[in-house]
């Protein structure tokens, strides 16, 4: 199947119709937040290793000095 | 104006080349016109200097400026995506609770906040328990101690203003709940105050029970220096140097002001990727929309008239 092809194949499931374009949106929206929230999330926590509150748990160690 | 000056100018220069080989051609030249253009270029640079001089003169000067203003330190939650150190923060809390609240409440904080951010539940439990708190009243009407809960807030040095105020000299040490939003300077202000006391220049007289620090506003303090070398343990066996203490309890009254802190960074980063996806969507459908605006082409077609 060629790109084109791919294209027009979406274009006429998906976004041809408003019922179906707005029913993709909303089935979308779940899967994407849950990917996204826990993307950055571990992003976050990758730059932020060793300051929270999950790097302190049980073992609290001492780190950095001033 | 920069162009009415760079106009001038270049008239002057202009005019003064021919000087070279005719001095008598620029005298002539040197019309009225120009010895205008330079007065009106002179009188403009005198009225916008005066301005400035006379805005900046009217400033009045207010005696909380002449304090010494802290130093930036490298905190290492500054940053946009940096989030607090919460074992900092843990050994703050072990400083505030040794040190700072034998005169410092903290009433809008509860032993629940500390779950899962510098302790267990379970080690919060313990945490609670540890301070009595009157309730009340019971069946026959009276108020009782017993062991603190989670829902409790941290409890009270005095129980008012006046009691504190009275047993501090006068002066009433304010509460530290949201104390790093309430000062100028944020932790960098806390933290030079807790280390910054020194003995009182020649010429400034301390009244009983008043101590020299620079940075607080107007030099003396109702407050003694709180902080000293090893003056705690902490539990995590970091040395306890005075500014190591600093450092933590500036750390947990940071996290006590700004609760949300780590929170309010990470969905900032979420709406940074969400909102420039949207904007980069918004500008593409502008372009969209406009481009037969922008490329259709008006020609007029002067009507006709039969004669």
């Amino acid at each position: 199947m060629s790109l084109a092809n791919v294209s027009k194949t979406i274009y006429n499931a998906i976004f041809r119709r408003t019922s179906t374009f707005v029913l993709t949106c909303v089935v979308l929206a779940y899967p994407f937040e849950r990917a996204f929230n826990t993307l950055t999330e571990q992003y976050f926590r990758q730059i932020n290793k060793g300051k929270l509150y999950d790097d302190i748990k049980k073992k609290p160690e001492p780190e950095e000095e001033e | 104006m920069a162009a009415f000056v760079g106009r001038a100018t270049k008239q002057a220069l202009l005019r003064t080349k021919p000087a070279l080989f005719n001095q008598q051609a620029t005298i002539v030249t040197f019309s009225s016109k120009t010895g205008k253009r330079l007065a009106w270029v002179l009188g403009s640079i005198a009225i916008g200097g005066g301005t400035v001089v006379a805005t900046a003169l009217a400033q009045p000067t207010f005696a909380s400026d002449l304090v010494l203003h802290p130093p930036k330190y490298p905190w290492n939650h500054n940053g946009l995506l940096s989030a607090l150190d919460h074992g900092s923060i843990r050994r703050g809390y072990q400083v505030y609770k040794q040190v700072c609240a034998a005169c410092h409440s903290m009433k809008f904080m509860c032993y629940r906040n500390l779950v899962n951010v510098i302790m267990s539940e379970e080690e919060a439990k313990a945490e609670a328990e540890e301070a009595l708190v009157e309730d009340g009243p019971n069946e026959a009407g009276e108020m009782f101690e017993r062991p603190g809960k989670l829902s409790d807030h941290f409890p009270n040095p005095y129980k008012n203003e006046e009691q504190a105020r009275a047993a501090n000299n006068g002066a009433y040490p304010p509460d530290l709940t949201y104390i790093v939003l309430a000062r100028h300077g944020g932790e960098d202000y806390i933290f030079s105050l807790l280390t910054g006391y020194a003995d009182a220049p020649a010429g400034i007289k301390l009244m009983e029970g008043q101590h020299y620090n620079p940075y607080f506003p107007g030099g003396s303090i109702g407050m003694a220096m709180a902080l000293y070398n090893e003056i705690i343990e902490y539990d995590d066996g970091t040395p306890a140097t005075q500014s190591q203490l600093a450092k933590d309890v500036v750390t947990f009254l940071k996290w006590a002001g700004e609760p949300e802190h780590d929170t309010r960074k990470l969905y900032g980063l979420r709406a940074v990727i969400i909102f420039s996806f949207l904007l980069a969507v918004s500008y593409y459908m502008k372009r969209h929309k406009w481009s037969v605006l922008k490329s259709r082409k008006l020609a007029f077609k002067p009507p006709t008239y039969k004669k």
